[in-house]
């Protein structure tokens, strides 16, 4: 609390069942359609998780597990090459037929990048915690 | 302490809402909390320090406003991540619904 950090929430209704999300989230060929070309990735508590964004960019990221509960959580630390550390976390919970996914990506420093302007619509009740925290439903 | 921490605090988030509703004066503020006046008043303090709040003088009384600016910027910080997050979680429905038509493919 009070660290000058906030989190990002998204929530996400897919339909399929957790088994189905949980090996779309963790196979490594599924990981490169739909997050980024997988390098070493070990699904165990400090194994890494390392990703290429882009080809020939400075894009890497430095991932490592930090807390796998098969077909539940995976949490990873998030370190892009250059910018500061932060950590997400994927959680399924099983809905109906489907699969509740909430992304929190916490830890976001704000000196990263308080350059960026753009006009301010949501609501202050949008702060949460010692959070900014956004949710998005479909 | 940046606006992020500012924000931290429980107290000033409610203090914000409240202003989100239009100016008030100090007593008005304290009104709304268990917290001693001079607790508020540091509140208030932190928030302006912090360019969250505006204050103006009406004869005695101190009037305070919200300042969006710092809760904009914050915003838009915000708004890359969620941008990056929507489209690969967008991507994952795809990869999801691709990885079931394959298994229903191969089940015939």
């Amino acid at each position: 609390m009070g660290d000058g950090r906030a989190t990002l929430r998204l929530t996400r209704y897919l339909d399929a069942p957790v088994i189905e999300v949980w090996a779309a989230l963790t196979e490594p060929d599924s990981i490169s359609r739909w997050l980024a070309r997988p390098g070493a990735v070990e699904l165990a508590e400090g194994g890494p998780f390392e990703l290429h964004t882009a080809a020939g960019a400075a894009t890497r990221i430095h991932g490592r597990v930090r807390a796998v509960e098969p077909e539940r959580v995976l949490e990873l630390d998030w370190h892009p090459v250059g910018q500061e550390p932060s950590v997400v976390r994927f959680e399924l919970t099983p809905a109906g037929p489907g699969t509740t996914l909430v992304l929190d990506h916490r830890r976001l420093d704000e000196r990263v990048c308080m350059a960026y302007a753009r006009t301010w619509e949501r609501r202050l009740d949008d702060l949460e915690a010692s959070v900014a925290a956004v949710e998005t439903r479909r | 302490m940046n606006a992020l921490a500012a924000l931290a605090d429980p107290t000033r988030r409610r203090i914000l809402e409240l202003l989100s509703e239009g100016e008030r004066g100090a007593g008005e503020i304290a009104s709304h909390f268990p917290t001693s006046r001079p607790g508020v008043s540091r509140h208030l303090r932190i928030l302006r320090e912090h360019g969250l709040v505006r204050v103006r003088e009406q004869g005695q009384r101190r009037l305070y406003s919200l300042d969006p600016a710092p809760l904009e910027e914050l915003d838009a910080w915000l708004e890359r991540y969620r941008v990056f997050w929507t489209n690969r979680l967008d991507a994952l429905d795809t990869e999801v619904r691709r990885r079931r038509r394959a298994r229903d493919d191969k089940e015939g």
